[in-house]
């Protein structure tokens, strides 16, 4: 019995034991941690608190070639409702200037009490002048091998500093979260590129392929989405931008909208008509004739009439609604064309999947033309064709006046 | 050279150590849950009890047909089985014992009766003599059933006592005579039916009449005799059900086979009584449907009971304690209730139950993982209502299980498997909590166990008084006070919530204990903590046993005809055939 009860007591104190060794693996209270919500990387330019560091002597070996400007979140709020100050910010931004990405935001773990953890990283913003002095590959490279950080993180380039971004919001907002929020208006308007995260850019950055970033301009506390950048093939650098209206052409040309308005004057009394895009859809056909190759782009849309101001309170049907639809029909047609040439002559990067178009149609033409496609997309001729459908004019079927 | 390459491969330290322990582990469990058996085995000797009670010629001693059923317990076994090599599955009687019917001699009659009424030993029979002329006869009743004061003043007084209706006579009259005699002038009973089918007189004597044989006389008079006292029926308790019979079983055990009895008419009821307790004698009755139960089941069940060795059986958890399969395992293998219904659904299935004198819990046996979640009202409400509560029971069970434990592991260890706008409301309500998620868990948990374990002993005036104390007031200071954030308090709460309903309290105590050890698994290794508890639980449970029946028998696919009654219910008419797993004699339910 003895001799039973001393096995016993053995064996409780090695379970005990392995408990209190394991004791908590690896854990990392939540409270504790430092969520990353954006990171905008712009070329070396310390900020004051840097400089400042730096002549205490918080330095350390580094070549300055990129900023790194974190976005981390400050909880508070939705619950805590006796929480005094809700004017106080949700975010706060620390900046650390440094060559290697990774080692930047260690540093960053200098000036914190808590951990940085990138799970909630939802936005990466490139500075204009970065993006074009450094290829976009190099940049997201920690971003996508880090094992926390998801791919589905969007790229943004912004025409100036990419920390202006996240500077200021409007309160209760974080730059970051409305950045990534603003994707939602896709389906009110075609000026909004598709959301391109991570894990999409991986592809054509290995395949030399070009491919267009949403880019966001900053005015005092608002951002604002103002056309794309285009990201050339084979630089894998920025190559250029596309503005709001050839953002616009460049929708079409995809099909990729989900909704969104046209807006022309109608050729004989110059008068405004506004199409309400509900769907489009667009198809770009790759004919090969010898070596010459050649695309025909088909477009269709379905919408309604959401502003007409004719006079003469003419109902909306026959001659007049098949007028206003051509015009409709030739504007869209002249967005299209203006983008395709900024595309074929000034970036000389085909960004609206042309390419991949002549891949899967012609994959042996393909084949030949795909090292140097950009090039040859420059010079190719391209037909259009587009077909609005008219299907309803709202709650009034008559003109303005 | 080339042992510096083979020595490079080989892994450090760290990983020799992690390997041994991995390997360690579960041979350390293993030989400890070994070691414990034998320990036990060694103490409890129930082995060789079992041994010697099964020697001693199928246990007379303890194993104790009483009153009608004593003597007959030879001819007992022959008769089951020669009712199985003739009779198939149906229970026609009638076709079967075409030959069968009584004589009119009350010796002969008397054995035929006890022949079929051979398993139920709640039938008792009556001897006596009527009246001046000493006539040969035979009260048969079942005990619960019969108002036994009216009986005996009305019918076995009467009967005795006949002197002048047989004013004159020498012998025995006539059965036509006799017959007129006894109902006309001595039987004070409203209702007589009279019948010459042993059957009949079986089921009638089940169903609460008082049977009377007469020597002399082939036909049988079926005396309808009022029912007798009940301790009402009062609604079970714990097991309180919406929807369905409101009857509970009581503390008499005649009252409680009576109940099974009232059921419905059956004839295959078998109700076999033993006597357990050594200084304190108690009965006990094993019941199941003769032509459904499996033979072996009913076999290891009689054989279990016989090897119960224990002064007094105080109540039917110690009959369940004592007859379970793993004493080790924290799930219960032997399912108790409160309620008769559910005792026959079970028998129905093919199951097989004991009721204790004393008690209103019945054991019932085998026991299925299923059966834990299911309610009887499944079957009463239409099969999609029935299907959903049913889910929803499923999913309360991880629910109570895990939440807690998931609220660790992802707090500790998963900031990103949290959707962003909830971490960091999570992070902002838990700004200021002074504890680990672990801690701040288990103050909340153990405090609403306190709270529901004290629930149950206050008086009833106060009890939801303090609940509201207990649970409102504290939580909200306990929030208010920064020791708790207020999404535990949510998952403490839901989690209790989920935990009532099961339908079974003793799941729910069951699934309360393995929470905590979930808890302490999250806290170590975070979500693999977890994933590796429920393969641990898993593990264990697919090799647990309840009668030789597997525990989880119906969750792995080997019989898919089962799982039209598992997580979802069918409608009834799909549910044509019994529980495969239970082997039943008849496995066709109906069709």
């Amino acid at each position: 019995m003895k001799h039973l009860l001393k096995q016993g007591s053995s064996l409780s104190l090695l379970i005990v034991a392995c408990l209190l060794l394991s004791s908590c693996w690896s854990s990392s209270p939540i409270e504790d941690v430092n969520l990353e919500a954006g990171v905008a990387l712009d070329v070396a330019e310390e900020t004051e608190t840097e400089q400042d560091l730096a002549q205490k002597g918080g330095e350390y070996p580094k070549r300055n070639k990129v900023s790194c400007t974190y976005q981390f979140l400050i909880p508070q709020g939705a619950i805590g409702s006796k929480k005094e100050g809700a004017q106080s910010k949700n975010y706060y931004n620390a900046t650390q200037t440094g060559d290697s990405i990774f080692e930047a935001v260690r540093e960053l773990s200098l000036r914190s009490n808590r951990l940085p953890i990138g799970h909630h990283l939802k936005t990466i913003v490139i500075g204009e002048e970065l993006a074009r002095t450094t290829k976009l590959s190099e940049l997201i490279e920690f971003f996508s091998r880090d094992n926390d950080i998801r791919p589905s993180v969007l790229l943004f380039i912004s025409k100036g500093k990419a920390r202006e971004v996240f500077r200021d919001s409007l309160p209760g907002q974080t730059p970051a979260f409305v950045l990534n929020g603003t994707f939602n208006n896709r389906r009110r308007i075609t000026r909004i590129w598709e959301p391109v995260s991570m894990a999409k850019v991986v592809g054509p950055l290995h395949g030399h392929t070009s491919f267009a970033l949403q880019n966001v301009v900053v005015s005092g506390k608002e951002t604002k989405f103002s056309g794309v950048a285009v990201i050339k093939g084979s630089t894998g650098k920025l190559g250029g931008f596309l503005d709001e209206a050839e953002l616009d052409g460049l929708v079409w040309l995809t099909g990729k909208g989900e909704g969104g308005s046209v807006k022309t004057y109608s050729s004989d009394n110059n008068k405004l008509v506004t199409y309400e895009i509900t769907g489009m859809d667009s198809k770009i056909k790759a004919s090969v004739n010898g070596d010459k190759i050649a695309f025909h782009v088909l477009i269709e849309s379905k919408g309604r009439i959401a502003e007409a101001y004719f006079a003469g309170g003419e109902r909306l049907v026959g001659g007049t609604i098949r007028k206003a639809r051509e015009t409709l029909e030739k504007k869209v047609q002249d967005m299209v064309k203006n983008t395709v040439r900024k595309m074929q002559h000034e970036l000389q990067a085909d960004v609206a999947g042309f390419g991949k178009s002549l891949q899967i149609q012609h994959p042996s033409v393909w084949n030949k033309v795909k090292t140097n496609w950009d090039t040859v997309f420059s010079s190719v001729p391209i037909t259009y064709e587009v077909k609005l459908n008219i299907e309803d004019y709202g709650a009034s079927s008559t003109t303005s006046d | 050279m080339m042992w510096s390459v083979i020595t490079g491969w080989f892994p450090g330290w760290s990983v020799m150590f992690q390997g041994l322990i991995l390997l360690i582990v579960p041979i350390v469990i293993t030989l400890t849950v070994d070691w414990i058996r034998t320990f036990e085995g060694k103490v409890s000797k129930r082995g060789q009890k079992a041994k010697a009670a099964l020697n001693k010629d199928g246990g007379a001693t303890s194993l104790k047909g009483t009153k009608g059923a004593e003597g007959t317990k030879s001819n007992k076994t022959t008769f089951i089985a020669g009712k199985d090599d003739s009779g198939g599955s149906g229970n026609n009687d009638e076709q079967e014992n075409p030959d069968q019917s009584y004589t009119g001699n009350v010796d002969k009659d008397l054995r035929l009766f006890k022949e079929i009424s051979s398993d139920m030993a709640d039938v008792n029979i009556r001897e006596l003599r009527i009246g001046a002329l000493q006539i040969k006869a035979v009260l048969l009743f079942v005990d619960g059933l019969t108002d036994k004061d009216s009986m005996d003043r009305n019918i076995l007084r009467p009967l005795m006592n006949a002197v002048l209706p047989f004013e004159g006579m020498t012998e025995a009259p006539e059965a036509e005579e006799l017959k007129r005699i006894i109902v006309e002038r001595i039987i004070h009973v409203s209702e007589i039916e009279y019948t010459i089918d042993p059957v009949k007189s079986l089921k009638k004597v089940l169903f609460g009449s008082a049977v009377l044989m007469v020597d002399g006389m082939k036909e049988l008079f079926v005396l309808g005799t009022p029912k007798g006292r009940t301790r009402g029926g009062e609604e079970p308790v714990s097991e309180a059900l919406l929807r369905g019979s409101r009857i509970g079983f009581n503390e008499t055990l005649s009252d409680n086979t009576a109940m099974l009895r009232r059921h419905g008419q059956n004839t295959e009821l078998a109700m076999i009584s033993f006597t357990v307790g050594k200084r304190v004698e108690k009965e006990l009755v094993l019941t199941y449907i003769r032509d459904i139960a499996n033979e072996a089941l009913v076999e290891e069940i009689k054989r279990r009971l016989l090897t119960i060795d224990i002064d007094d059986v105080q109540e039917s958890g110690f009959v369940e304690q004592l007859i379970e399969d793993d004493f080790l395992s924290p799930f219960q293998q032997i399912q108790n209730t409160e309620r008769p219904d559910r005792v026959m659904a079970a028998m129905l299935e093919g199951r097989a139950a004991i009721l204790l004198d004393g008690t209103p819990f019945a054991l019932i046996m085998p026991v299925t993982f299923g059966m834990l979640l299911q309610s009887p009202e499944d079957y009463f409400d239409r099969w999609m209502a029935g299907s959903l509560l049913r889910t929803l029971r499923f999913f309360a069970a991880l629910v109570s299980l895990f939440a807690p434990a998931l609220y660790i592991s992802f707090l500790s260890f998963h900031p990103g498997l949290i959707p962003t706008k909830l971490v960091i409301s999570i992070i902002s309500s838990r700004q200021g909590v002074p504890f680990p998620s672990l801690i701040e868990a288990l103050i909340m948990e153990v405090s609403i166990e306190i709270l529901r374990e004290a629930g149950l002993r206050l008086p009833k005036p106060i009890g939801p008084a303090m609940g509201i104390v207990g649970g409102l007031i504290i939580g909200q200071a306990a929030v208010e006070a920064g020791i708790v954030s207020p999404i535990l308090v949510i998952v403490v709460a839901v989690t209790a919530i989920s935990s009532f309903a099961m339908p079974m309290y003793s799941a729910g105590i069951t699934l309360r204990l393995l929470r905590f050890v979930a808890m302490f698994f999250a806290a170590v290794f975070g979500m693999y903590g977890v994933i590796m508890f429920f393969l641990l639980l898993s593990s264990h449970l697919i090799r647990l046993k309840s009668f030789g029946v597997p525990y989880l028998g119906l969750m792995v696919p080997s019989h898919l005809r089962d799982w039209k009654d598992f997580i979802i219910r069918l409608p009834l008419h799909l549910l044509k055939r019994r529980p495969a797993l239970l082997k039943p004699k008849d496995p066709i339910r109906k069709g």
